[in-house]
């Protein structure tokens, strides 16, 4: 599952979105963004329909 | 995949697959896959494409601050060993059937390096073969590499390759747009590539090139160049109109073949009118004859020898974007 999300320096894909109960973990710590256990976390391939 | 006429798949639907082939030695299918959203990667198959398993990890030279961009070209070498380019201008080794990939530092930081350049399409390593116990490998657009030495270093094989790009020095020692570059099974020394720039033979080893028009092909410009392993005279190209018009000459699917090795050029004509194109990896071939595809969705085979015929063996699939032909069990 990393390797689909995460590239080959451990940095979350440009098109790949985590969001914490709703906001874009990129508008906090990204990846470092500190959880109490009590989050919903979506993991959100940024595709388009065209 | 295509067996007689009968379409199988598709197989990793969602991935762009710029590469795939079957090991001939393990049977197991390999698969140059990118995709926009989960990167670049190399897919594995031991079950005939019905399951497939992800790289592990395709690890970048330490300290490098490149990025993968793109997976092009596998090349199965010795046991369990495969080849691997990508782009930027990047080759690895795997010696765990796909698992793992390390980087070719020798090719990868080679001293040309900052004398490199993309090609439309990336700068792309995607021409690699081990042949005559050397290592060449081809980039677009910083050239053919030769390594006698099990890759540890690496020797630009551009000599007579023109790069007209460079009008203040159009025969650079690197930079050239390599499209495809084949060595020949049969012949110690004799390699062929489509460049951006002409179609070229050599006979050292790729010391020396000579250019190969004015002979009966319509244009220097295409992308996929296929062989006879049978004999070394005989080589395929599919030309395109120029670098800046990616489709074939004269209205038709115009195939070229020649059997004098580069003397002078034949057309086979496959379809008319057609306004096609066919890929650096869109063509194959073994004993029994030559395979291509278009990126109209079309596969198309010939018989060997003089007198071989086409036969399109199918239609309406996606643009294609690699034809490799396997036996099957």
């Amino acid at each position: 599952m990393a390797s689909l999300l995460l590239d080959e320096r451990g940095a979350l894909r440009p098109l790949v979105n985590v969001y914490l109960d709703g906001e874009d973990v990129r508008e906090r710590d990204g990846l470092d963004t500190k959880l109490d256990g009590a989050e919903e976390i979506r993991v959100i391939a940024a595709i388009a329909g065209g | 995949m295509v067996r007689d006429s009968d379409v199988e798949g598709p197989l990793l639907p969602g991935w762009s697959i710029y590469h795939a082939l079957r090991d001939p030695s393990s049977g197991t299918l390999y698969a140059a896959s990118n995709h926009f959203v989960y990167g670049a990667t190399v897919h594995r198959s031991d079950d005939l494409g019905k399951t497939w398993e992800r790289a592990e990890e395709i690890r970048l030279p330490g300290g490098s601050d490149l990025k993968l961009n793109a997976t092009w070209h596998v090349e199965p070498g010795a046991g369990s060993e495969l080849w691997l380019g990508g782009d930027p201008g990047v080759l690895f080794r795997s010696s765990d059937g796909g698992v793992t990939f390390e980087p070719i530092t020798s090719l990868i930081e080679h001293p040309t390096r900052e004398r490199w350049q993309p090609g439309a399409g990336g700068m792309c390593c995607h021409s690699f073969q081990v042949a005559d116990g050397r290592l060449y490998a081809a980039i677009s657009a910083a050239g053919g590499f030769r390594s006698e030495d099990a890759g540890e270093t690496w020797t630009p094989i551009n000599k007579g390759v023109a790069a007209d790009f460079f009008p203040d020095n159009p025969f650079p020692e690197v930079g050239q747009c390599v499209h495809k570059l084949l060595v020949h099974p049969a012949r110690e020394g004799r390699l062929w590539q489509q460049n951006h720039c002409g179609v070229y033979r050599s006979d050292d080893h790729g010391d020396t090139w000579e250019r190969l028009e004015g002979n009966g092909l319509p244009s220097g410009f295409g992308f996929p160049i296929a062989l006879d392993p049978s004999d070394p005279d005989v080589a395929y190209v599919v030309p395109e109109v120029s670098g800046e018009q990616h489709f074939t000459c004269d209205g038709r699917l115009g195939v070229y073949r020649t059997s004098d090795g580069g003397a002078s050029w034949t057309l086979e004509s496959l379809a008319e009118p057609a306004w096609a194109a066919v890929l650096r990896e869109g063509a194959s071939f073994d004993e029994d004859g030559v395979y291509i595809g278009t990126q109209g969705g079309s596969v198309w085979v010939r018989t060997t020898g003089e007198n071989g015929t086409w036969t399109e063996l199918a239609r309406n699939l996606p643009p294609i974007l690699s034809v490799e032909v396997a036996d099957w069990p």
